[in-house]
């Protein structure tokens, strides 16, 4: 069984079907770029595999794990659970302006204590009430300098430690987009996904964004870019799927893109080539 | 009278004014948040209902709302509730005041929730926040901030609305200056009374610029 692996999605909005059936696998540490046309619902994919967006039909399982099934509805506790093994970086960056680089990044972390530590105050059977208390606020302190440590070291290895203290307003686009990308990897997604995360940048701040993907890569984490990016596609990932039409028309590695075999990936490839 | 004696007679007067002032402040900004969730809820009735009800206070004149207030208890109920509580002019108007105020601020809450962006609320869910994280930690925030301008002007204008309250014979400084004019047969004093509404309003807009400024250090 694949890491990840996507049955048969299905999603239509009113009577206009986006999504006719989307199966897919990846495997762990892998790069998966998805490309074709605006409109082809890559992005309704995309937002599928984060719940965002419910879909129809299908299923979606991680590690053997089923964490969508439209048969099956969650409780929101646990819909909760399951998304955060799927992260996303949205093109739009999406940052909090309220709150500095550093903020964005632990925010949902330390968010996150409370529920830690009433599962810990659970363990505690054997303390008195008040030695209780002391242990719990003690862990939520640890938790959370643990967690702007772990934030700090992500905003380094995104190159942002100057950056750390500013507000997003502040940022340049590629700045913001590595902040977005340090902010999802908080919560240690198993696949962290990309929403075209470089068409609003120039080509300096594209190469600064992409070449952060390529970093990831090399660490092992496992990651889905819907990208315009055909150089980047051909050079990084290790698994091209093309959509057309709320389909996968040709999925296969790098080498469909010189050498396509259907005629409508070799349609899409002459005009991007143009 | 003498010039002080006059302006100590005006502040009392006023005296009641700014506690009119406070007083709506205090109740009419949280129940504004109240009326807001009514009119942005899924459930249709409700929906429907509160905002016939924004419609209704918004579309008629606040000086109406005050006799509404007072003497409909009174009328409908054969219990004159307000005019025979010791403070129950002053209660009435409070009412009235809160009630207005609050469906001013609930339609101001409702644009600024309606202004933050829907890629908010995904990259708050895509990170696991509730939807109680989402709306304070995210949510509200950006709401404050862009709500302080138009809640600033509300809070000017609510200053000078207080002198309505006189219709249902609140004493106000207004009120003061008049019962003044007929003793005394002296007429500046009505005209003086200006100065107290310029003062307290100077200082309310160098409050809330001072507010704007502290929230001004990041953009949205």
């Amino acid at each position: 069984m694949a890491f990840f692996e996507v049955t048969d999605l299905h999603k239509s909005f009113g009577n206009k079907e986006v999504l006719k059936g989307v199966s897919l696998t990846l495997d762990k540490g892998q790069i998966m770029a998805v490309i074709g046309d605006s409109g082809n619902g890559k992005t309704t994919f995309l937002r599928c595999l984060n719940f965002l967006t419910e879909a129809d039909t299908g299923t979606i399982s991680i590690n053997g794990e089923t964490i969508f099934d439209a048969n099956i509805p969650l409780k929101p506790s646990e819909l909760r659970k399951k998304r955060m093994k799927m992260g996303l970086v949205f093109q739009s960056y999406n940052l909090f302006p309220q709150y500095t680089v550093l903020k964005n990044t632990y925010l949902a972390a330390n968010l996150l204590v409370k529920e830690e530590a009433s599962a810990y105050a659970k363990t505690l059977t054997n303390a008195s009430l008040s030695e209780k208390r002391r242990l719990v606020s003690d862990f939520k302190k640890k938790r959370k300098a643990e967690n702007v440590e772990n934030a700090k070291q992500l905003i380094g290895s995104m190159g942002l430690d100057d950056e750390s203290d500013k507000y997003p307003c502040q940022l340049s686009g590629g700045q913001s987009q590595r902040a977005a990308i340090a902010r999802a990897l908080m919560l240690s997604p198993e696949i962290l996904c990309f929403d075209e995360p470089t068409s609003a940048l120039d080509p300096k701040l594209t190469a600064e964004v992409l070449n952060v993907i390529k970093a990831l890569k090399e660490e092992g984490r496992t990651m889905i870019v819907v990208t315009h990016e055909m150089s980047f596609a051909a050079s990084c990932a290790d698994k091209i799927v093309f959509f057309r039409d709320g389909k996968v028309v040709e999925q296969g590695g790098p080498e469909i893109l010189t050498d396509p075999e259907t005629a409508d990936l070799k349609d899409f490839l002459q005009l991007n080539k143009e | 009278m003498t010039f002080t004696q006059i302006t100590l007679q005006l502040l009392s007067g006023f005296g009641t004014t700014l506690l009119l002032f406070v007083l709506t402040l205090v109740f009419s900004l949280p129940l504004g948040l109240a009326v807001c969730a009514g009119s942005m809820s899924r459930f249709k009735p409700l929906r429907f209902l509160t905002r016939g009800f924004v419609w209704v206070i918004r579309g008629t004149p606040l000086m109406l709302q005050l006799f509404v207030v007072f003497y409909v208890p009174g009328m409908l109920l054969n219990w004159p509730i307000f005019a025979s509580l010791r403070h129950g002019r002053f209660i009435a108007a409070l009412l009235a005041f809160v009630i207005n105020y609050a469906c001013y601020f609930s339609e101001i809450y409702r644009g600024g929730i309606e202004s933050v962006s829907q890629g908010q609320y995904e990259a708050s869910a895509v990170l696991g926040l509730t939807k109680g994280q989402t709306f304070f930690h995210i949510v509200l925030p950006q709401v404050i901030k862009r709500i302080v301008p138009p809640i600033g002007n509300e809070v000017i204008t609510l200053v000078k609305d207080t002198s309505l309250a006189r219709v249902i014979a609140v004493v106000d400084i207004i009120m003061e200056a008049e019962t003044i004019l007929s003793l005394h047969a002296l007429i500046w004093p009505l005209f003086y009374t200006g100065v107290f509404f310029l003062v307290f309003n100077g200082i309310v807009s160098f409050s809330l610029r001072k507010l704007e400024q502290r929230l001004d250090y990041y953009k949205i």
